[in-house]
């Protein structure tokens, strides 16, 4: 099964680990690739430093995008994703932490498809992807392969 | 005048087509004569053309008949003359029986008949009697000549032609030539045998004389001779078959046939009927040598074919030229006469229209017209006459115009007026129906009308203008009388300088007497001084784009050189605006005047500058004291100094407070969400561990972890609470009027759902309407009922009650704790009309008010957590919010009793800050 990949863009491991297993545990098939910063993020959505050997590789399915994270923000990391035609029509979840952060979010015109709260259980996310029409393409039913990479 | 020119424009037209009928008339009598002329002279022409073409063809072909007869006599002659032939005649007469020498005197015949062409060749006796012939006949006595010219031969020495005859045995047409022969006979006696040579006219004579040398349809050339009464055709006719010596035709009952004519001696061209009725045109010669005539001849119709031909066309073109030139004058005509009757039937509309005009114009002209027979009696009238007098036209129709007249003075006189012929026009009074009287001026006019004499009546009602006239007149008597007077100077003059007419008074003030004026000795710009010549123009100005000016004053010269002051104003008249009427005002009196207070206003002023060097004495004076007063006020100056600075340092010190407070409330902020990470872990974790290991671990390993979990948990509130806390003291208020119950229907209702078997109950008292920010009052009420509910979940009916409260007094207000009365300083906000004062009620687990001040403060708990939850933030955020509205917020409770909470909303905001110091004092 060759899904595209739901990149997770966050630094902080004990979410990641927690974001990851919460996908895990609910059948998500998808590979899950993770980023630790903005500039990270950036450089691999647009395939350029350490990740300019990617060209060929699908494009993520599904961006799972954490606010506090280091170099870029990422409300600077979704600004950047919305202005480019190539990712611009990307989904993109963003990680809440406090109710706090979601009125930002709402507050700004940021260009977020939706968002979940940390930690991430399973029905926030399943009712985001529902938000965004992705269900039939990450959720579904068969047993969860090992594939998942951590870049 | 257009009539006129109608009339013309149609006996033009009259004239015209009378003279285009002569023309056409003409022009066909002179086609006509032309026509006649030219076809009488193709008549003659081609009768000429026809009488050359017969005669000739007659001529040449009589000529060669005679030729040819001729040279057949002489060929026979010949003959009777050959030695030969004359010695085997005589050897034959010899002995007529001798065979030997009638085969040769046979043989010899033969041999002519072949040469010649004779058909036959016969001797015959003088008795007649057959001799011998060739060729052989059957019966040679029975089949001979005709013997008429037998008899005329034999005694005739000279060969001669007979003619032509048929013959009485088989009827054949034979030419006859007698040649007599004289011989010897047997017994030596002279004899004379009779040669007949017989030649068939149908081999040479009769095609000869038939055939005609050129085309032709009707042409013919016939032979015939006389015979008795009668003509005999010789030859077959070309129009008639089967009439070679077989037609004869009554000389006398045919006198037009030309046959008939030749007959009777006529020869050359003739015109006749021929033999067929038609008519032809012949010409008629002798064959000499022969008894025969010959007729050539053409039809008519033939020779005059072309000449008719030309006649039809010439009459068809005739015609058609007269046709077009009729039809195309008929046409002008036409629109000629179409022409007139339009200008005709204009002038009748114009007529029509005339005579509707004149009609209205009697109607309702505004002169009075009346129509009146010779007695007087009147007929018509207009509209004009029953309006003024007030009859209807049907009570006129019984009047005369005698019985119009106010008196019979009018009448009689009037009476005489109409007598006279000319110049009747005269000025009476007039009567109308009401009794009213006016002057009237009437002109009676003597019209007629088919023989009868009528009276017009031209009447003018001059009442008015008597009146005006009246009135003009006493107006000019009043201008006139004003003019005179002598009040006031005026003057008739122009722009220019001119003076026209002043009255006495203004040549009074300027000095000078009528002759000057009379004599153009005056003119305003000479008396003006120079002085007053640019005022006078601007006045003037004024007056040509106003109409009149203001007045104004200003001076003359006078004739004696002195000056006088006058008041003067003008309207200015006339296309231009330079004629101009003023009155002038001799104000040299008042000037005097004037002047004089002026003089003494000068006087005064001296006086004035005394007193101004005193003045100015004492100011000086006051000018030391000020000083010193000046000195005073810098010393206070500086110490205001002073304590602007101290302003300035108290200012300083507030903007290090706010940005304390708001490093603070960052850093709160960012403590209680960095805080959440690691809470975010270990409950996140001890999930895992719960849900992933929860086999591996007995049963209080279990229990720990949740422990982990709820508390993690609750911190996680707690800090979402201070984050709370910490967003309103930062929110911006936004007052608007709102009602409070609305919001607390909506809260209640939310945490009813959440326990749906509570009993409960909601009261609200008076009205609820506060000016207040809505989303942080909404906060601060969730706090307030979620305390009531939850405090008073133990009961068996939670009743929540929330009233306003308008006046109050010491005593009665505590409701729970009789020992502590409110402060008096809190009666008096309530019963400040500027405060609205809400409470909530509810019959909870209350509280001792000895910890009355902690219940506001942060993290202040009255209850374990076991017996109710909590975090301990909320009352201290609902203090938050009401005194971010400038209000106060206080309570009242006692153990088990339920608890009061009490909120103050300022109506006018503007004084909010002060309030939240004073009120401060509760915590």
């Amino acid at each position: 099964m060759n899904a595209k990949p739901i990149l997770l863009i966050e630094d902080n491991p004990d979410d990641e680990e927690l974001t990851i297993r919460a996908l895990k545990k609910n059948n998500i098939s998808n590979p899950v690739d993770v980023v630790r910063d903005g500039e990270q993020a950036l450089d691999y959505l647009f395939r350029r430093g350490a990740y300019a050997g990617l060209e060929n590789n699908l494009p993520p399915q599904l961006i799972l995008l954490d606010l506090k994270i280091p170099k870029f923000d990422g409300l600077e990391v979704l600004k950047q994703i919305r202005q480019n035609p190539a990712t611009k029509l990307l989904p993109v979840v963003i990680l809440t932490s406090s109710k706090e952060e979601q009125d930002i979010i709402n507050g700004y015109d940021s260009g977020a498809n939706s968002y979940i709260r940390k930690p991430v259980s399973f029905a926030d996310f399943t009712d985001a992807v529902h938000n965004l029409g992705l269900y039939w393409l990450i959720l579904n039913e068969c047993p969860p392969t090992q594939k998942q990479g951590v870049v | 005048m257009k009539n006129e020119n109608t009339m013309n424009t149609f006996s033009e037209a009259a004239n015209l087509s009378r003279i285009y009928a002569i023309s056409l008339i003409s022009f066909i009598l002179v086609l006509c004569i032309s026509g006649y002329f030219f076809i009488s002279h193709n008549l003659n022409y081609y009768r000429e053309l026809a009488e050359k073409q017969l005669e000739s063809v007659g001529r040449l072909k009589a000529r060669e008949l005679s030729y040819w007869i001729h040279e057949k006599i002489r060929d026979s002659e010949t003959i009777s003359q050959n030695q030969t032939f004359r010695e085997n005649l005589a050897t034959f007469l010899e002995n007529p029986d001798d065979p030997q020498q009638k085969a040769s005197l046979k043989r010899w015949i033969k041999l002519l008949c072949d040469i010649e062409e004779y058909s036959e060749i016969n001797l015959y006796d003088a008795h007649f009697e057959h001799l011998l012939g060739y060729p052989d006949k059957k019966n040679p006595n029975i089949e001979k000549p005709p013997l008429a010219f037998f008899n005329e031969s034999i005694n005739n020495p000279k060969s001669s032609f007979a003619g032509i005859f048929r013959n009485t045995y088989d009827q054949s047409a034979n030419m006859y030539f007698f040649v007599p022969i004289d011989t010897v006979d047997n017994k030596g006696g002279q004899i004379r045998v009779l040669m007949v040579v017989t030649i068939n006219p149908h081999t040479f004579i009769f095609p000869y004389v038939q055939t005609w040398p050129t085309v032709s349809d009707t042409a013919e050339t016939l032979l015939f001779k006389r015979d008795g009464e009668d003509v005999l055709f010789i030859n077959e006719l070309r129009h008639r078959k089967n009439t070679s010596l077989n037609l004869w035709i009554d000389i006398k009952s045919n006198p037009q046939l030309p046959a008939a004519m030749g007959a009777l001696g006529k020869r050359g061209l003739v015109e006749g009927l021929d033999y067929r009725g038609e008519p032809v045109l012949a010409v008629i010669l002798k064959v000499e040598g022969t008894p025969w005539l010959m007729v050539s001849k053409l039809d008519a119709s033939e020779a005059y074919h072309n000449v008719w031909v030309y006649l039809w066309m010439a009459v068809g073109l005739m015609l058609s030229v007269v046709i077009i030139v009729a039809l195309s004058g008929l046409m002008i005509w036409n629109l000629k006469r179409q022409k007139w009757l339009i200008g005709k039937l204009n002038v009748e509309q114009e007529n029509r229209e005339l005579a509707n005009r004149i009609l209205s114009l009697n109607k309702y002209a505004n002169d009075i017209i009346i129509l009146a027979d010779s007695e007087k009696n009147i007929i018509e009238v207009n509209n004009r006459a029953c309006k003024r007098y007030g009859f209807s036209e049907n009570e006129f129709t019984k009047m005369t115009t005698s019985t119009l007249f106010a008196d019979s003075k009018s009448t009689s006189m009037s009476t005489t007026m109409c007598s006279k012929t000319t110049n009747n026009r005269f000025e009476s009074v007039h009567m109308a129906k009401s009794g009213e009287k006016f002057e009237v001026e009437i002109s009676v006019s003597e019209v007629e009308s088919n023989a009868k004499k009528y009276q017009q009546w031209i009447i003018r009602d001059i009442s008015e203008r008597i009146r005006a006239e009246k009135e003009l007149r006493e107006t000019s008597e009043k201008m006139n009388a004003f003019f005179s007077s002598n009040l006031i100077g005026i003057l008739f003059g122009d722009i220019y300088g001119n003076i026209f007419s002043t009255n006495d008074e203004f040549l009074r003030i300027i000095g000078y007497d009528r002759d000057d004026l009379q004599e153009h000795r005056i003119d305003w710009k000479n008396i003006t001084p120079e002085q007053y010549l640019d005022l006078d123009y601007k006045y003037i100005r004024m007056a040509q784009e106003e109409g009149s000016c203001t007045p104004y004053e200003k001076e003359y010269t006078r004739k004696d050189g002195s000056r006088i002051w006058v008041y003067i104003g003008y309207v200015l008249i006339g296309e231009k605006h330079d004629k101009s009427v003023a009155f002038i005002l001799d104000i040299s009196g008042r000037k005097a005047a004037e002047n004089e207070i002026i003089y003494l206003c000068d006087k005064l002023k001296e006086a004035n500058s005394t007193l101004e060097a005193r003045v100015e004495e004492r100011t000086q004076e006051l000018q030391i004291r000020y000083e010193e007063v000046e000195k005073l006020n810098f010393e206070i100056l500086e110490m205001s100094g002073d304590l602007q600075d101290k302003n300035a340092k108290i200012e300083h010190a507030l903007t290090q407070l706010t940005a304390a407070n708001k490093e603070l409330e960052a850093f709160s902020y960012s403590v209680s969400h960095d805080l959440r990470s690691p809470l975010r872990a270990i409950s996140g974790f001890s999930e895992a561990l719960l849900e992933d290991y929860a086999k591996q671990l007995d049963e209080t390993g279990r229990d720990y972890l949740n422990r982990l979990i709820n508390a993690s948990q609750r911190m996680g509130v707690l800090i979402d609470d201070i984050l709370k806390l910490s967003r309103i003291s930062r929110a911006e208020i936004n007052l608007n009027r709102i009602d409070l119950s609305y919001d607390i229907k909506n809260i209640i209702n939310t945490l009813a759902e959440t326990e749906p078997d509570r009993k409960y109950e909601l009261v609200f008292n008076g009205s609820l309407e506060v000016l207040a920010d809505q989303s942080l009052v909404r906060v601060a009420l969730d706090n307030i009922l979620r305390n009531s509910w939850k405090f008073s979940k133990k009961r068996e009916e939670t009743v929540i009650t929330v009233g306003e409260i308008t006046k109050v007094t010491t005593d009665k207000f505590c409701v729970y704790n009789d020992d502590s009365p409110i402060p008096d300083e809190l009666v008096g906000v309530i019963n400040n009309n500027k405060y609205k004062t809400i409470y909530i009620r509810d019959n909870g687990a209350g509280f001792d008010m000895k910890y009355a001040d902690k219940l506001f403060g942060a993290f202040q708990r009255l209850h374990s957590n076991s017996e109710f939850e909590g975090t301990g933030i909320g009352l201290a955020t609902v203090k938050r919010v009401i005194l971010k509205h400038g209000g106060h917020v206080w309570a009242d409770s006692a153990p088990d009793r339920g608890t009061t909470i009490y909120l103050t909303f300022n109506n006018q905001p503007d004084t909010g800050d002060n309030n939240e110091r004073k009120t401060d004092f509760i915590n």
